[in-house]
Formats: structure tokens, sequence, C-alpha cells
């Protein structure tokens, strides 16, 4: 006899509070390491010390935290708001 | 706490290790526990007295904890470029092993970290490199890429396992694991939309990750190619550091899928073949390795440029020639039989080939770094020398402790094998075969099993 | 703006260390302990470099006064991540003890190995007696951070300050570094490089001049002037 998933019982508002927060804490993470880009991409132009290197980093790096900040958003708001399809079929990956 | 009935369905034996907790668990965790404090405790004498109670001196100014970083961010590789070039290359056999993979890479990303700020004189001033940092030097490169890479293989371990936390918070009735669950399972049910933005993403995620692999150990032999000492100025460090990355990352992850295999009973999940393919990758490895290490040499001897020849003769028959050769004996001679022959090529051969490479990488990354600082250019007859202290290697026993106790603590949280991916592969992998074999000849039918 | 060089006569020199030890006391380089000296740990700012060729009895040895070479292009601010070395506008390549984080980049970069990090705090752990002799113009290093010769900077500050009180411009002689001033058989010059009047620009025109590791790029401004046969 194979468990069934258990139906989903109501879950504690703060679920998703804690969810918000975990989204929140890495907006906040990418924001600041685009933050820290940005400050040396800055200290780099008023000390005249390789503005390219600056450049040529953050041109790259930049793009790879929104990118993922993009897919993390993705990944949340898709789930989250994925699983209250009318027709709840359950995937073939749920039957054991 | 939990519901019993899990014990009756398939794949029982993948969640036994998160609701059941034996004496064994606790037994490995205080003594890996010990060792981190050792480690912990002589990381407090050296923040205390500075870095004189290593073994570093003039000219060896970098040694065991340098070693150690590349070392360890080295076999980040094993784990997402693993599990990001099986997944892009639809390897069905990567189902059993993709987390075991993605777990180690994140763990090690975070300790190779971690040896580099205990290699600092002033970590009390790390917020210079916030405030004042320098992208013309190659350890701000190091910096941005690791962080880069840490973030993505974290986003890459935690998509994938969303569906897995969601079997977990079905089967766990209550108490913090249960909110921490429902927490992270993001209200998965399984609808095909969910399916769809997780396949989407984790498809986005494998192509990100790979380049952004590659860049992290190119920057980190960067970091010694960029200078112009001898026999560290060379144009190959960046492919050479890869690919010993790839190497030795694939050992770490077949010597550590050896022992969860014994540990937890995976012997149904983690079969012959899982070694035997991993074995090829490495065998692949292995030449290439060599390939790479004769070019350098060869290269560095026929130039015959008195600077480099010292450090070449150093390495080659000099002072550090016990430790030149026997990392060519770890990282050839023993694994290239083992792994070049199909009768040697079983787990047992694989993971003692992968235990030689493991300590033959760690060599080659001493053997690339103190040969040429002990053999400066200026100080012909002044030759360096370097032995590491009690300190040093209290700390680097307790990085690995670290590694395998947040390791063994994940394992106690979250399934090792992807029970998901496994699940799925289950239903989906003979068709996906079946549908490939077809667009090899179209003449090939259904075979039988498929029903 | 001036460029401060170097010219060390290798033919006056005796290689009596009198610029070692007149380095080590104006600048407070720490005497490190016999136990710290055998672990290869000794900071020398100034230091004399031999070279020995041959085999007894027909032995020669060289003997080269090595101080910073003061490039024109270091290849160890290129490496810092912290900016707590770099390349001055009068050529001199500064250490910033503040804001270094002890990673020894710089330390590893230097190909003439210039740069010493402070193992321990060596100046702090030096008896009190010592430390009493301290130059008060030249602050001393805690431990972790790198240090090296820095062509005595701080007598170029006091050489600027007093100019301008007196009203006049710097006057060649004014600055000059404690080793080179020291020099008994008067083997090292000192002056602006890119004065084409001043002793040390002739002096590096002459046939026997010569820079270590040219080749590499570095354009250290410490120009040696090689043995008379």
């Amino acid at each position: 006899m194979n468990a069934q998933p258990a139906p989903l019982a109501p879950e504690s508002p703060w679920v998703f509070r804690l969810q918000l927060a975990l989204l929140i804490g890495f907006t906040l993470f990418a924001a600041s390491i685009i933050g820290w880009i940005a400050r040396l991409i800055y200290v780099s132009w008023i000390w005249h010390d390789v503005f390219s290197a600056s450049i040529g980093i953050a041109l790259v790096a930049v793009p790879v935290f929104l990118f993922l900040l993009f897919t993390f958003n993705y990944v949340f708001w898709g789930v989250l708001r994925g699983g209250h399809e009318e027709s709840h079929r359950p995937s073939p990956v749920e039957r054991p | 706490m939990q519901r019993t009935n899990w014990r009756n369905e398939d794949d029982a034996v993948l969640l036994v290790p998160i609701f059941e907790t034996g004496r064994r668990f606790y037994i490995v965790v205080t003594v890996l526990g010990l060792l981190v404090l050792w480690g912990v405790v002589s990381y407090a004498v050296q923040w205390h007295l500075g870095l004189g109670v290593t073994g570093m001196n003039y000219p060896v100014s970098w040694a065991f904890y340098i070693i150690n970083f590349v070392f360890f961010i080295g076999i980040s590789h094993a784990g997402t470029l693993i599990s990001a070039i099986l997944r892009l290359s639809q390897a069905e056999w990567r189902r059993p092993v993709t987390r075991i993979a993605e777990v180690i890479t994140v763990l090690v990303l975070g300790i190779g970290g971690m040896n580099i700020l205990i290699d600092l004189g002033r970590p009390d001033r790390l917020l210079n490199l916030f405030l004042y940092g320098r992208y013309q030097s190659p350890l701000l490169w190091d910096a941005t890429s690791i962080t880069a890479y840490l973030t993505a293989s974290s986003v890459y371990l935690y998509i994938p396992m969303i569906p897995d936390i969601a079997i977990l918070r079905d089967r766990v009735v209550g108490g913090w694991r249960k909110l921490l669950y429902q927490v992270l399972a993001l209200g998965w049910v399984g609808t095909a939309r969910q399916h769809r933005v997780l396949n989407v993403a984790i498809a986005m995620m494998a192509v990100l990750v790979v380049p952004v692999a590659v860049s992290v150990h190119t920057v980190v032999s960067f970091v010694f190619s960029m200078t112009v000492q001898p026999m560290w100025h060379s144009t190959i460090f960046g492919p050479y550091f890869v690919v010993g990355a790839i190497f030795s990352g694939t050992a770490m992850l077949l010597v550590i899928m050896a022992i969860l295999r014994k540990a937890f009973h995976l012997k149904d999940y983690l079969q012959p073949i899982h070694f035997n393919y991993l074995g090829l990758i490495m065998l692949v490895m292995v030449l290439l390795w060599v390939y790479f290490t004769f070019a350098e040499y060869l290269t560095t001897y026929y130039g015959n440029e008195p600077d480099e020849m010292r450090v070449f003769s150093s390495k080659f028959s000099g002072k550090y020639a016990p430790v030149f050769w026997a990392m060519v004996l770890f990282n050839f001679v023993i694994p290239f039989p083992i792994l070049a022959l199909n009768r040697t090529r079983t787990i047992t051969g694989t993971v003692i080939a992968s235990i030689s490479i493991i300590i033959g990488m760690w060599l080659e990354r001493l053997v690339i770094i103190v040969p040429t600082l002990a053999n400066p250019r200026l100080h012909q007859y002044a030759q360096g020398s370097y032995l590491p202290s009690i300190v040093e290697i209290g700390i680097m026993v307790g990085s690995c402790a670290l590694f395998a106790l947040f390791y063994v603590l994940f394992s106690k949280l979250f399934p090792i094998v992807s029970i998901s991916e496994v699940r799925e592969g289950r239903q989906e992998t003979m068709r996906i075969i079946q549908d490939r074999a077809r667009r090899y000849e179209p003449g090939l039918g259904r075979l039988p099993a498929s029903e | 703006m001036a460029r401060w060089g170097m010219v060390i006569d290798l033919d006056r020199c005796t290689a009596c260390q009198a610029c070692v030890v007149a380095c080590q006391v104006e600048n407070n380089v720490p005497y490190v302990e016999e136990s710290e000296f055998k672990r290869r740990r000794a900071i020398s700012w100034m230091k004399i470099v031999s070279e020995t060729e041959g085999s007894y009895p027909d032995l020669r040895t060289r003997f080269i006064p090595r101080p910073c070479m003061q490039c024109d292009n270091p290849p160890c601010t290129r490496v810092c991540p912290v900016h707590a070395t770099y390349l001055n506008p009068e050529g001199i390549v500064a250490q910033v003890y503040a804001r270094c984080i002890g990673c020894r980049f710089c330390v590893a970069g230097c190909p003439y190995t210039v740069k010493y990090f402070n193992w321990y705090a060596y100046h702090d752990r030096m008896p009190a007696s010592l430390r009493r002799a301290d130059n008060p113009d030249v602050s001393t290093r805690p431990k972790g951070v790198v240090e090296k010769c820095t062509f005595c900077h701080h007598r170029l500050l006091k050489a600027k300050d007093v100019a301008a009180a007196e009203d006049r411009s710097l006057r060649p002689g004014d600055y000059v570094p404690s080793c080179v001033e020291s020099c008994p058989s008067q083997a090292m010059y000192f002056g602006d490089l890119s004065d084409p009047k001043s002793e040390v620009a002739r002096l590096a025109e002459s046939s026997r001049a010569f820079r270590l590791m040219e080749e590499l790029g570095t354009k250290p401004k410490v120009i040696y002037l090689a043995e008379r046969r």
C-alpha cells in the first residue's frame, strides 16, 4: 500500500512569510554583490586606477547575478502560484 | 514524529537517513566535531599570535593555506560541472549522482573561501576588500567568480530539490522540520505547470553553471600565472587548472559515492555502472592531465631558461623531487592501469584510483606553488624551504572535517539521492533511450521491455 | 614631477653593509629573534645579495646591494587587491601599512623578492631598550602587513617641508635616503632621474650602467654601474 501525498493541510501563515523572507534575503544578497561591484567601479574611477578592468569584470559578473535573481524569482513564483491549477493532476513523479 | 507508512514505499531506503538516527550518526558527528574543534583552536592561536605560527617564511610566503584553497576550489568542479554537463548531455545514468555532486560543490566552495580568509595576515581588515578593492588584481577576480559560482550552485542545488522537499513535507507530521520543509517546498504539488517551471529553470541553470565553473578555476590559476615568476607565468595554467579541477573533483565524487553507498545501503541506486562511467571520465582526465603536465615541463626544459631551470631541477631531481615523483605516481602510475582495464574498473578499483588521485592532485598543488617561491629569481644560492607547522595541519584537518560534517548534516535533513529524479527516470528513461535509439536508426522497433 | 632613482657603483661597493644597518636604524626595521631568524623570517629592506662563481681556490664573489627597485612598471602594485601598495606620482612604490590585509600577493609577485611580511608583531616584540631607538618619523608596522624599502620617503616629505618653510624649491642633496648617506665609499648616488642635469641621470647613461632583470620589463629605478675589470 503506497502512501499518497498527504492532502495539503492549511499551512500556517508563517510559511509564506518565511518564504518571502527567503526571497527578500536572496534579493538583498544579489543587490549587495552588485552594489559592491558598483562601488569598486567608482573607486577605480576616482583614483584613476584601471577603470577598464572594473568595467570588464562588471560586464560579466553583474548579468550573472541578475540572471540568478531572475531564475530564483521565476522558480519561486512559478512553483508557488503553479499549485493552484483547476485540474490537479499529480504527475508521474508523485506516484511512487 | 513521522508517519510510519513511508517504509513501505519504493525508495524508502533513501528516506531512512532522514527519519532514523542511529548511534553511528552521533559517533560520526562527535568525531568530526572534535576535529573541527582542533581546527578552530588552531585558528584561534593563529589569530592571536599571527601567521608566524605557520611554517611560512621568506621567500615561501604562500603554502598550505593556498594549496588547500586551490585544492578545495578544484574539487568544486566535480559537483556542479558533472551534474550540469550530464544533464545537458541527457545522460540518463546521472540521476542518482547529481545531488551527491551538487552538495560537494556548494560545501567545498565555502571551505575553499574560508581557507583564503585564514591565510590573510589581517583578516580584521577584510572590509578593505569591499571598500577599496581593485579589479586589476586576480584576487578580486577570484572573489567575484567564487561568489558567483557559490550562488549559482546553491540555486542549482536547491531547484531540483524542491520536489524532494515536498515529499518530505508530506511525510513529516510536525516540529521545526515540518516548517522547514513547508517553507522550502514552495507549495509544490506536482502540477504540470510547476514541472514546466522547474524543468525550464534547471535547463537554464545547467547552461549558466558550466561557464561560471570554468571561469572559477581559471581565475584561480590566474593568481599564479599573472605574476612573472618562473614556472608560474605560463599560458597553460588556465586550462591546466580546470582539467586538474575536474580530475580531482570527479575523484572526490567517486569516493563520496562509495562511502554513501556503504553507509546508507544504496546498492540499488549507485550501481557498478555509475562507477564505471565516472571511471571512464576520470580516465580521460588522467590522460588530459598527463598531456598538460608533459607539455608544461617539456616546454620549460627545452627552453632552458636559467631561472625556470632552477625551479624545474628543484622539482625533477632536487629538494622537491620526492613530492613531484609522488605526484606522478598518484596521479598517473596508480590510477591509469586501474581505470584503463575493464577488469579493474570496478567499484573497488575506481575508489582506489580516486583516493590515489585525490592525494596526487593535492601534491600537484604543492608542486606548483612551493618550488617556485622557494627558488626566487634573485637569490640563486639562497634557496627557500618550507615545512608545515602543527597549526596548518590542524586547520587542514579541521577544514576537511568541516566539509564532512556539513555533508553528514545535509544528508540528515535532505535526501542525498534525488528521489524525484530517480522516480522520473523509472517512468521516462526507457522511453527517452528508445526515442534516442530510433533517431540513430529509424528501423529500430520498440524493445519488448517498454510496454 | 620628480622621478627618484638610485645609482650604485659596484666598483666602489665594498659590501661593508653600512647601508643595511643605516636602513634598519632609520626605518625601524624590526629585529627578529634568533629563533625567527633560523626560520628564515628576518626582515632586511636593504640587503646585500651575493653570488659566488667558481670553486676554491678560483673563487669570485660578487656583492650587490639590493634595495627595492622602485619599478616604474611594478609587478607588485598590479596584484594588490586593496590599494595598499601603489606607485606614487614621484615614482616611489609606496606601502600603506594601514590598508594592507596581509594577503602577500605582492610578496609573491615581486621578482626581486624585496618585500617582507611581518609574520609576528616583530616590532612590538623587540626589547624596550631597542624600541627606544625608534625613528619617530617612520611608522612602525603591526603584525600581518607587508613592508619594504621606500627610498626613505619620510625624508622626502621632511625635505619638502623644509624647502616650503624656506620658500624655495627642493635642491639636489636635500633628499637622500639613509643608505646613500651612510655609504663610506660613496658608492651610492641618489636624485631625480627626470632631471637631465642630475648626477643620477648622467650616470644612468654610462656605458657601465645596467639594471637587474631588465628583460622582465619592470623598469627598475635602481641602476648599477658594473665593476671595472
